[in-house]
């Protein structure tokens, strides 16, 4: 166990490294010169001198291995200058737009797991009747529909028909009820899938008809003994879920017009704001790599037999 | 493997609604009643009428052309896409999986670090580096996602390699080109074929998600993302312009994952069985 | 004293097909004795056993003729009622120890399970009690074992596990599905000598196998199944020694064949 987690943690370490360099990359091979974007915004007519003054004050000059340094150490320090977009420090501004939508990525977490653990255990119990056929037909559904148009066909429903919400986002909780569901949907919905044909597959195993030949009721067997050896696959896709949820948070924002990192990247791709676009991406990409590894992890505890494959899927 | 597709009703559907937006893709300019661009400011928020089926939006254009011509963008990019995918997948995939431990690390390592960004977030980004366009959207889509699909061949191709049948292969003197060619590739085509139709109805959404989000394409597109975009401000007085482009995209997306769905049910059988 | 479980023209079908699994098979077993199925793999023994356990699809299989125990028709009865019996009454011995317990749940945790279920003993007196049956069943470190997963245990040990499950709750019947197919030959007899102490205890052993030397070894009575019929028996030895069926027969020569081996390594 322990050289286990030692092996993952220096994958998991060489893994964050490049994705740092990956996305420090890709800024600064865009073509785009940030120092004659930022002179844009000051003057309107800047001289060339004028770009060069900028582009030494912020340290463009130097070479691309010691920018990345200082971009790395700025994340750490705070110093990674003001962002184009809302004029207040960058890292002021990531704290306070990683507040608000990870209270919604939360809060479609437990969407998730309200509405993943008893349907797919509800089908795998009453397997092939009607409630299965039901809810096999709805996940399919579920997984085509665009989060967006979810989110506003909640918003007419629920806000415009009926008037239990406002349009506006409210604040506190209320305000992040219909965004977090319309997000949680098509995860619940891949999810609720994957754990019922966990479920069915564990039904099977020899386990189960020794437990059953013991006196154990169907119920006790499935609850006690099959949830927990059906769940390592489930737990793996779920926390993989955990940054695309980050990510359809993106869209899903601009539909119930919440301040969240989403809205806030996109607004910085859309005014070439560099340093902010690769701070996000590069944040956003460590919380799910440390995701990755919280399941690897919870998958070791929860089933203390498994010795994970390196080619497992 | 095809007279088994026929006999589910799920396949059967799904092929319907694909062919049916191939063909309204295709032939979009012979079913619009109007230029899906055209401009009629004293028509805005016409209701439906015989000339116009589905009435305007808020610039007097007619909606029915704009999604009929909306199939065009979706479709257009996201076949070409997952033919680009496809081919990187195989390729790289297998090519992980033969080659040696070495480079097998090392594009390991590669996937791990591409997979670890979101696709929609990593491709936000690529649009934001090679701004708008058709061709910058298949490009951010492809960077995006390469990773999934090498990563999915190379897991196929890992548990395909141990089988017997490839021993005996090498054994009777096959070398490592012909063995992928030959033997590996068409046994995981089933299986990746199946990963592509889902992969053909993500990158639908991802399409329209840019577009919903104002990037990769100029305003006024008629793309369904777009559309529903542009069709925000009438939330209250014409939710219908919001409700059309999304079952657009909804249908679509349905077509390829049903099709991927009765092709997956065929491949694993035990999974249904009664 | 009447036959305590009693199998009266069982039959099997598959409800997809004509194919008779099992046909018209019947035997008794009282207390005490031992009744050993004895066929090849697809002779139809485990679909017997599985019968009489009650854990065949019922979607999948259609099983006529009766199974009683004692009074209680098995075939026929509610749920709550098997529960009462399965486990606790007729006990399980599977095929695969390796397998058959759930590889994430303690050893202890899972005997506990199904003790709390049949008695109504302390939590104390379960666990001296599983203990001590662990102690019984030949496991020289109990404590370990009841802290173990699974996965930790070999096969052997595995196999003694179940057995001592099987023993817990003083059970009327064994019903054992190839009990020492999946284990070295080194464990195989002390497997057998201890179903050979439960019989002696008054305990009544269905036992499935394929193989002659686990069925001298137990001895008492035998049926040799083929093709999902009854073709032979009778008393274990007399068989050995007196049948003319060429199906008994081979498996007879299989058996001489690996003692035959035996020997030779041996000198």
């Amino acid at each position: 166990m322990k050289k286990y987690i030692g092996k993952r943690i220096i994958s998991f370490l060489i893994v964050l490294i490049g994705v740092s360099v990956l996305s420090f990359l890709l800024i600064a091979w865009s073509g785009k010169d940030p120092a004659e974007i930022i002179a844009h915004r000051g003057v309107s007519n800047p001289t060339p001198e004028q770009i060069e003054m900028i582009r030494v004050e912020m340290g463009l000059d130097q070479p691309l291995p010691v920018r990345y340094i200082q971009w790395l150490s700025g994340m750490f320090t705070g110093e990674l200058g003001t962002s184009l977009t809302t004029h207040q420090p960058i890292v002021k501004d990531l704290h306070k737009y990683l507040a608000t939508t990870t209270s919604l990525v939360g809060m479609a977490i437990l969407w998730i797991i309200v509405l993943t653990v008893p349907i797919s255990l509800l089908c795998a119990r009453k397997r092939n009747r009607l409630f299965d056929q039901v809810t096999r037909g709805i996940t399919i559904c579920g997984i085509c529909v665009p989060t967006f148009w979810l989110g506003f066909l909640l918003l007419l429903f629920f806000a415009i028909h009926l008037k239990w919400f406002s349009v506006l986002p409210s604040p506190g909780w209320r305000g992040f009820l219909l965004p977090s569901f319309a997000l949680a949907v098509p995860s619940s919905c891949s999810l609720i899938r994957i754990m019922r044909s966990s479920l069915l597959a564990e039904l099977s195993s020899d386990y189960v008809r020794f437990a059953k030949a013991r006196g154990l009721s169907a119920n006790r067997i499935l609850v006690c003994h099959i949830l927990r050896n059906a769940l390592p696959p489930v737990v793996t896709i779920f926390f993989q879920q955990f940054g695309f949820l980050i990510a359809g948070g993106a869209v899903i924002e601009s539909v119930f017009s919440i301040k969240g990192i989403g809205t806030y990247l996109v607004d910085s791709v859309i005014a070439a704001d560099t340093i902010a676009v690769s701070t996000c991406i590069v944040v956003i990409a460590a919380i799910f790599v440390v995701a990755n590894f919280m399941a690897d992890i919870i998958n070791r505890l929860l089933c203390p037999w498994m010795v994970r494959e390196e080619n497992d899927t | 493997m095809i007279h088994k597709l026929l006999k589910r009703p799920q396949a059967i559907i799904g092929l319907c609604l694909i062919a049916i937006v191939i063909v309204i893709a295709i032939a979009a300019p012979a079913f619009s009643p109007h230029d899906p661009e055209l401009v009629n400011l004293s028509q805005k928020y016409a209701q439906p009428d015989a000339e116009y089926p589905l009435g305007t939006d808020q610039l007097g254009r007619c909606t029915l052309s704009r999604l009929l011509y909306g199939a065009r963008y979706s479709i257009g990019i996201s076949l070409p896409v997952l033919l680009i995918l496809s081919v990187i997948g195989l390729i790289v995939g297998t090519f992980s999986a033969c080659a040696g431990e070495k480079a097998d690390h090392f594009i390991t390592i590669l996937c791990d670090v591409f997979i670890a960004f979101p696709s929609l977030i990593i491709a936000i980004a690529v649009i934001g580096v090679l701004g708008n366009g058709l061709q910058n959207i298949a490009v951010s889509v492809v960077i995006a996602t390469w990773a999934w699909f090498v990563r999915i061949v190379r897991s196929y191709s890992v548990q395909e390699m141990g089988k017997d049948y490839i021993l005996a292969a090498r054994i009777s003197g096959c070398n490592t080109g012909k063995l992928v060619f030959r033997h590996l590739i068409p046994n995981i085509l089933p299986q990746f074929l199946v990963y592509v139709s889902t992969g053909v109805a993500s990158s639908i959404i991802m399409v329209s998600s840019f577009a919903f989000l104002g990037l990769g394409l100029p305003s006024g597109t008629p793309e369904w993302g777009a559309m529903l975009n542009d069709a925000r401000t009438a939330l209250y007085s014409h939710p219908e312009l919001l409700i059309y482009p999304g079952l657009c995209i909804f249908v679509t997306a349905a077509g390829f994952n049903l099709f991927g769905e009765a092709l997956r049910d065929i491949l694993t059988p035990e999974e249904d069985s009664l | 004293m009447m036959p305590s479980l009693m199998i009266d023209h069982l039959s099997i079908n598959l409800r997809s097909g004509t194919d008779n699994l099992v046909s018209e098979i019947s035997f008794a077993i009282k207390e005490g004795e031992s009744l050993i199925l004895l066929g090849q793999s697809g002779s139809g023994k485990t679909m017997t056993c599985s019968a009489v356990l009650n854990l065949l699809d019922p979607k999948k299989f259609k099983v006529s003729g009766s199974v009683f125990f004692g009074e209680t028709d098995l075939l026929n009865s509610s749920e709550k009622q098997r529960r009462g019996i399965y486990g606790n009454q007729i006990v399980y011995i599977p095929q695969n120890p390796m397998t058959a317990l759930d590889p994430s749940m303690r050893i202890g945790r899972q005997m506990d399970e199904t003790l709390r279920l049949h008695s109504d003993k302390s939590r104390q007196q379960r666990y001296n009690y599983i203990l001590r049956l662990l102690h019984d069943v030949g496991l020289d470190d109990p404590d370990r074992v009841y802290r173990a997963y699974p996965h930790m245990l070999s096969g052997g040990m595995l196999q003694r596990v179940i057995i001592a499950m099987a023993m817990m709750l003083d059970a009327k019947f064994v019903l054992a599905d190839e009990p020492t197919t999946a284990l070295d030959v080194i464990h195989r007899n002390g497997i057998i000598d201890l179903f050979s102490q439960m019989k002696a205890n008054g305990v009544g052993i269905l036992m499935v196998t394929h193989d002659f030397a686990t069925a001298l070894q137990l001895g008492g009575n035998m049926l040799v199944m083929k093709e999902g019929k009854i073709i032979e028996s009778g008393e274990v030895q007399s068989v050995f020694d007196h049948t003319t069926e060429p199906y008994t027969r081979s498996l007879i020569e299989a058996y001489s064949l690996s003692c035959a081996f035996t020997k030779g390594a041996e000198s």
